[in-house]
């Protein structure tokens, strides 16, 4: 592949790959090679960021060179600078091509080279191939593309059968090491694997074309792969709870092999001196110690140890059983790689035991009822009374900082990525339900077909649980928010008739005197959508009676539809027996759409001082805002 | 298998050898998974037999293992395909296994060997002697 098709292909890939992005964790994607540059949404980007991320491309290519040829270093794959809470990342991509990411710090930016990958496949690789999966070495699916009906999970452990083959031959021929292996079918079809550096991920490709010559890989696919090496770069992830039925299932898969230990590893084991054994505990302990690590891959100390999986694996096992080590070997269920596990491997000071105590404490103390903490706010900081404490700490600033949108956000986040989860579990249940109706009774796939049925049933019930429970805490947690929010702005109470939100930026819109009959008024303009939020919410707090008239209802509308969604999702998690159903929640993707963010608050307060802010009062009975005609002492003269 | 029929296969497996100086080891296994014949060459490039049965098994049992582990493989993707061939390409040594209805056809060679191309093409001179 030339460079310039090397280039369109990446080109295309990040655009398709931009927008399946979560655009508020990653601001920036951008392509640069030494004679042009590529961002996918540049018109989005401000004229100004976007001329200096070109800068810092530029420059970035600069000093990759001083890396390369002044200070000779073979090659790089990627370097990342962190600040606080972004950072920006530039991957290495072959033909000196560069992949910059300006991204929040907690997001891997190896998920966004996975999703690039993706596409690169799609449109540079599957023209030629049928399936095109990258898995884990120890039998997980990373992503599976195919154009038939593989089952990911199924691909994914047929390619595990293939890997133990290649590791046993690999050990009894003395192979020294594999690279990539072949398996040609008796009609056309030929399965090609290859392993990325570290031989951790597969790279898994099949093609049903009759030749005798293999069809070779792409070189610089390969090196895009070949930037997913380190095990460590994974994030080790312990599920929460074990997974008796997984754990089973690739214990069985494992099972052939482990059946037959080949002599060189038995005479390796029989002849293990205490010295060896001594050599991995030290290891194992002064890693966790070093990096605090409660969690080592095991691939990692294969190859620290230079050992074969299996005798690491006997080792480790007899290393805890013997009590050396305290822990389980245990699997992430990301990359679905082992890990080992140690349990509490560090003893912990009383000095940081006192330490996590006054953190909790002060969590504790975080997530009470915030209604309750505000109306104790002049009780317990009698300080406030005093002006200057007053100017300094006003409740207003208090709210304003308890009102932060950022948890939320994670917390619509978290609910969407475990929708994302039940949806692939739930397609792959329909996809099993179809093959195992094409599977005869007799066929050895079905027991096999049948267990990861039941497994995925019971893994779809965890996940709709899970989210219902998540549900419930958005729902409280979001009407918390919009009452500190009403408490710092006031909810509209009417829209022009003729509002379009097309024209929204132009709509005035109208604040009166919550006292009947009043006519005073203050009029703003910009941010329909958002005063638009914030009146639902006031609706459904009780703050206005009725909601004010309005053209364009689709939108209100639809968010209304939401959160009777939302509500019916919170009353699941209160039922003593949920119910299983073969169903995900397309409408939990839309669960920013409620938020008012931290931004959009401070515009909404910019834009009113000055002007109602100034005009208007809150009761603080009854929360609706009056003139200051109809109010005195925080108090409506209604209440 | 009758003695003319096992001179035969050796025949072909020392011209094998002859032919292609990358091999290192042939090994001949039967439907069943027995051994029939494995050939090997030493460091000084002598070709011989090898009759110790530990040897001759566990590269028949390789052989055997390896063809079912593949046939797993394969039927995630298809149920008409049966294994034909498998390659693996290690740093140190190239190794494929041809399978055809007879006999299983271990062949193993130094890197880039080819060893696809020499299992296949013994593997059908094979068919035609069994």
């Amino acid at each position: 592949m030339d460079e310039m098709k090397w280039w369109e292909l990446l080109k295309a890939s990040v655009q398709s790959a931009t927008d399946e992005l979560d655009e508020t964790r990653i601001s920036a994607l951008g392509l640069f090679s030494s004679d042009n540059y590529f961002f996918p949404n540049e018109t989005q980007l401000d004229r100004n960021i976007s001329n200096n991320l070109i800068l810092l491309g530029r420059a970035w290519l600069f000093l990759s060179r001083i890396l390369q040829n002044e200070l000779q270093l073979s090659y790089w794959d990627s370097i990342a600078i962190s600040g606080r809470s972004t950072t920006l990342s530039f991957f290495a991509l072959g033909f000196d091509i560069y992949l910059l990411i300006e991204h929040e710090s907690t997001v891997d930016p190896l998920d966004v080279i996975k999703m690039i990958l993706k596409f690169v496949f799609r449109y540079g690789y599957q023209e030629e191939y049928e399936t095109v999966g990258l898995v884990a070495a120890e039998g997980f699916p990373i992503w599976v593309s195919s154009i038939y009906d593989v089952d990911e999970f199924l691909f994914a452990i047929s390619i595990t059968s293939l890997l133990t083959l290649i590791e046993r031959i690999d050990l009894e021929v003395n192979a020294g090491g594999v690279t990539s292996c072949i398996l040609q079918g008796t009609d056309s079809l030929r399965l090609q694997v290859s392993f990325n550096p570290s031989q951790d991920i597969v790279l898994a490709t099949t093609l049903s074309k009759q030749s005798s010559i293999v069809a070779e890989q792409i070189p610089e696919v390969e090196s895009l792969l070949g930037i997913i090496k380190d095990p460590a770069l994974y994030p080790a992830f312990v599920p929460e709870l074990k997974n008796e039925e997984r754990e089973r299932m690739l214990k069985e898969i494992r099972q052939d092999f482990n059946g037959e230990i080949t002599e060189e590893e038995i005479a390796s084991l029989t002849s293990f001196e205490e010295e060896t054994l001594l050599s991995i505990e030290e290891e194992i302990k002064s890693v966790a110690k070093k990096f605090r690590a409660n969690e080592i891959s095991v691939g990692y100390l294969r190859k620290r140890m230079r050992l074969p999986n299996e005798v690491l694996r006997m080792s480790l096992e007899y290393l805890i059983a013997t009590g050396k080590i305290t822990g389980r070997i245990g699997r992430s269920n990301i990359s679905g790689q082992e890990i080992l596990v140690l349990d509490h491997f560090t003893e912990k000071q009383p000095i940081e035991i006192n330490r996590i105590k006054i953190i909790q404490n002060q969590i504790t103390d975080l997530f009470l009822p915030l209604e309750n903490i505000i109306s104790q706010l002049p009780e317990i900081t009698p300080e406030a009374q005093k002006q200057e404490f007053r100017d300094a700490l006003s409740e207003y600033q208090i709210i304003q900082t308890l009102a932060d949108s950022d948890p939320l956000y994670l917390l619509a986040n978290e609910i969407r990525t475990t929708n994302l989860q039940l949806e692939n579990l739930v397609k792959g249940l329909i996809l099993l339900k179809k093959r195992l109706t094409e599977v005869g009774e007799k066929d050895v796939l079905q027991t096999e077909l049948n267990r990861r049925f039941a497994l995925l049933t019971d893994r779809i019930y965890e996940s709709q649980v899970n989210i219902f429970g998540k549900v419930a805490r958005y729902i409280d947690d979001l009407k918390n928010h919009y009452h500190l929010l009403l408490r710092l702005l006031p909810s509209p109470t009417s829209f022009p008739k003729d509002s379009n939100e097309a024209e929204s930026n132009l709509i005035l819109i109208e604040f009166r005197c919550q006292a009947h009959n009043c006519l005073h008024k203050g009029q703003i303009q910009d941010y329909y959508a958002t005063w638009i939020k914030l009146t639902i919410f006031a609706r459904l707090l009780g703050i206005i009676d009725d909601f004010p008239e309005v053209n364009n209802t689709k939108t209100i509308q639809l968010k209304h539809n939401l959160i009777l969604s939302l509500e019916n999702l919170e009353k699941m998690s209160k039922e003593v027996e949920i119910e299983y159903k073969l169903e995900f929640y397309p409408f939990l993707n839309d669960l920013d759409d409620l938020i008012i963010s931290n931004n959009e608050r401070e515009r909404l307060i910019s834009l009113l001082q000055g002007n109602a802010l100034t005009e208007f009062f809150q009761c603080s009975t009854c929360n609706k805002w009056y003139c200051n005609k109809h109010i005195k002492d925080n108090k409506c003269l209604y209440c | 298998m009758d003695d003319s029929v096992k001179k035969t296969i050796q025949k072909v497996i020392e011209e094998t050898f002859e032919q292609n100086a990358q091999i290192t080891m042939v090994s001949l296994s039967d439907e069943t998974g027995l051994p029939v014949l494995t050939y090997s060459k030493d460091d000084d490039g002598k070709v011989s037999e090898i009759n110790d049965y530990g040897i001759t098994n566990r590269y028949a049992a390789l052989a055997g293992a390896s063809t079912s582990l593949g046939e797993r493989t394969l039927s995630t993707i298809s149920q008409q395909e049966k294994v034909r061939l498998i390659h693996v390409q290690g740093k140190d040594r190239d190794v494929a296994i041809s399978v055809s209805s007879s006999m299983i056809c271990l062949v193993v060679t130094y890197p880039s060997g080819s060893s696809n191309l020499i299992a296949e093409r013994l593997s059908s001179q094979l068919k035609s002697i069994i």
